[in-house]
């Protein structure tokens, strides 16, 4: 039976702790050279050496993503910076660059991953990185579950399929737009996001979009949620959820609700997908579809107005520590939130109620409201809290 | 039977109308042919019969087959292999055609071109030992930087020289979501996109593979091809370009190498055909965010 792998992003060491507490058999995250996504609070080797402890602590494995499109200037070094990251005890390495899989291949014990840089979209494509002993395939985000099924079918190497972030809306790694309006290359890390912008469409010279409007070209985020049953007949590998610069209570958020819905999966319960989009929608901030898992798509899957985003604020806060003679709960702020309030407590242990009296700071001053981000304040609980649980208000 | 016994640059044009095929003939020596069956950008260029005037007037067909393939594309793109490897050279961009040839035996007519993944000395030699007969490189980096890594590649090299450069290439049919979210109707002649804070316009193509958006701004590297010469196909792109336009850019390109005028002769008259031509990444590297090490 094939064993599934939830895969997370991690932008950072208390992030990625948070996604491996909260459900991820996986998490990738990026060094400081060769990797994408540069805005991404990226990993020192020191980091990736205590993500790589932590993780194996917990049965989790780290891939690491070197996945920009290396020009002569950024080459050098590149072998010694994989056996830094094999020293460190990294699993794999997602790589778009045939020269970095090969040597990671040819000389490093990590698994080589093909990145979705490569738009890897059907079977002979991936049979040409079985063929140099590649061993998991990221595929295109362009393809339909169909041909995912098609491609699982007739091929050997371990495949991964993205299940929830955003989405390109041109083929990965063939986007020059960023590159060519602003000189920031999306495949070495600078992507400005271009075809988010607002543009005219003109035939000669006349503009055809009405005045007031703009022709945008931008996707929807992916959310799989009720794809992943058929997935998972189909013998998919690991899931990956997109996002190294999204919120901690994003990836709590996200990936917990994947690996409920893995397990019930798994376990032959009665799936509920609304319940689980709901959870997603606690966290998510950008309007989803299931881009081209069930259909080509239409106009439900574009993205016509960037500011339909929903910002999620419900997360007001992390615990960080809970003395257990005390009961006293020590939490960091993240939204602003009041004293004699029910909040929703979110943890990898489940999810409960529980009403807070009143809130102190650190000197034990009452407080009439938590409202600076990043502010430890502590609150009775009698119900005891535990280290990365959540707070969310009802 | 081998089409290339020339030392020098092949010129190579792209062409998608008979009408095209016919004027410029005699100004290339080898034709990106563009067809709707399995070519990226198209329009209703007959195949067969393309094939057969160019072999008639020695021109070096090369069948553009340069999409990103899904699984049903791959029985008739193997189909269009065995029919034309005897007579034509394919220039392909997904993997899958590589695996292709493979099986077929015909490595030596695959013209690779991954348009932005070969963009180093290190990818270059890794993807030639593949055996294709040709790699194109990334027109995303410096022109220093192709020759730099045509040192360590002896292989032939496939590169853009002139015309319009393709940025972006989406599966998704975005003009026709946009007709139908407006209920307008958009006919698809020669449009542009404008990003509405800014000048520039970029030619935009939509057809049954998806949505493909070019720069701006067209590139003409004849001054340094042929002072610094590489590159063994220097394709001219023909896209949003009037025939007669694109035909005497071809003549100069053609002219140039043969050594009939000289090259700043050329360009001055190139310059003359008022076009809007720009270096492009031809002399500055894009930003790279570089991480503090």
């Amino acid at each position: 039976m094939t064993k599934f792998e939830l895969l997370a992003p991690a932008g950072d060491l208390e992030k990625l702790k948070v996604a491996i507490l909260y459900g991820a058999d996986a998490v990738f995250i990026g060094g400081l050279q060769f990797s994408l996504r540069s805005r991404a609070s990226n990993f020192t080797l020191e980091d990736i050496r205590k993500a790589c402890s932590f993780a194996h602590q917990h049965h989790a494995k780290i891939h690491v993503t070197c996945n920009i499109i290396m020009h002569n200037i950024d080459t050098e070094g590149i072998l010694e910076y994989l056996k830094a990251l094999e020293a460190c005890g990294v699993d794999c390495i997602i790589a778009s660059s045939l020269y970095i899989l090969k040597m990671v291949k040819e000389h490093t014990k990590m698994e080589a991953h093909v990145s979705t840089q490569q738009s890897t979209s059907n079977i002979e494509a991936v049979q040409f990185f079985e063929d140099m002993g590649i061993d998991r395939v990221v595929l295109a985000r362009e393809l339909s579950l169909d041909e995912i099924d098609g491609i699982k079918k007739s091929v050997n190497t371990d495949l991964e399929v993205f299940i929830h972030g955003g989405m390109c809306v041109s083929i990965s790694g063939r986007c020059m737009l960023s590159n060519s309006m602003t000189n920031r290359d999306a495949n070495r890390g600078g992507c400005a996001h271009s075809c988010r912008w607002a543009y005219d469409i003109l035939e000669s010279e006349n503009q055809i979009n009405p005045k007031e409007e703009c022709f945008a070209m931008s996707s929807k985020d992916l959310c799989a949620i009720r794809a992943i049953p058929k997935l998972m007949e189909i013998g998919i590998n690991s899931f990956k959820i997109e996002g190294r610069m999204k919120s901690l209570h994003y990836i709590a958020t996200v990936v917990h609700t994947y690996r409920k819905l893995i397990d019930a999966v798994l376990n032959q319960e009665k799936i509920d997908f609304d319940q689980y989009e709901k959870e997603i929608w606690k966290a998510e901030n950008r309007l989803t579809s299931t881009g081209f898992l069930f259909h080509e798509p239409t106009i439900r899957e574009q993205l016509y107005d960037i500011n339909l985003a929903v910002p999620a604020n419900d997360f007001i806060g992390i615990v960080r520590s809970y003395d257990s003679k005390t009961q006293m709960a020590y939490v960091e702020q993240r939204n602003h939130f009041l004293p004699y309030t029910t909040i929703e407590v979110y943890s990898p242990r489940g999810t409960y109620f529980i009403s807070i009296q009143e809130i102190y700071d650190l000197d034990g001053n009452s407080l009439d409201a938590a409202r600076h981000p990043q502010q430890m304040v502590s609150f009775k609980s009698e119900i005891p809290l535990e280290p990365y649980d959540l707070l969310r208000l009802n | 039977m081998d089409f290339f016994i020339e030392v020098d640059m092949k010129i190579v044009a792209s062409v998608y109308k008979w009408e095209q095929l016919n004027q410029w003939i005699d100004a290339m020596d080898c034709a990106i042919l563009n067809v709707k069956e399995c070519s990226l950008i198209y329009e209703d260029l007959d195949l067969d019969q393309a094939i057969s005037f160019c072999l008639e007037h020695k021109v070096v067909p090369i069948l553009a087959m340069n999409r990103i393939l899904h699984p049903r594309d791959i029985s008739f793109m193997s189909q269009y292999i065995m029919k034309y490897k005897a007579v034509a050279y394919f220039l392909t961009t997904d993997l899958a055609m590589i695996q292709i040839a493979k099986k077929e035996a015909c490595l030596d007519r695959i013209i690779y071109d991954p348009q932005t993944m070969i963009a180093n000395k290190l990818d270059l030699k890794t993807y030639g030992e593949i055996g294709c007969h040709a790699l194109s490189m990334s027109l995303e980096i410096p022109y220093h930087d192709v020759l730099e890594s045509m040192r360590e590649y002896k292989g032939n090299l496939f590169y853009q020289v002139f015309g319009y450069r393709l940025m972006f290439y989406s599966k998704r049919k975005l003009i026709k979501l946009y007709e139908e979210k407006q209920n307008i109707i958009i006919h698809r002649n020669h449009l542009f996109l404008k990003e509405q804070t800014r000048d520039a316009l970029y030619p935009i193509i939509e057809n049954e593979n998806g949505t493909m958006i070019y720069r701006s701004y067209l590139i003409s590297l004849l001054k340094e091809i042929y002072t610094n010469p590489c590159i063994e196909y220097g394709y001219l792109e023909s896209l949003y370009l009037p025939n007669d336009i694109f035909y005497a850019v071809l003549k100069l390109y053609q002219l140039s190498k043969n050594k009939e005028i000289s090259i700043e002769e050329a360009i001055q008259n190139i310059k003359e055909l008022d076009l809007h031509i720009e270096d492009g990444w031809t002399y500055q590297d894009s930003i790279y965010q570089k991480e503090l090490f």
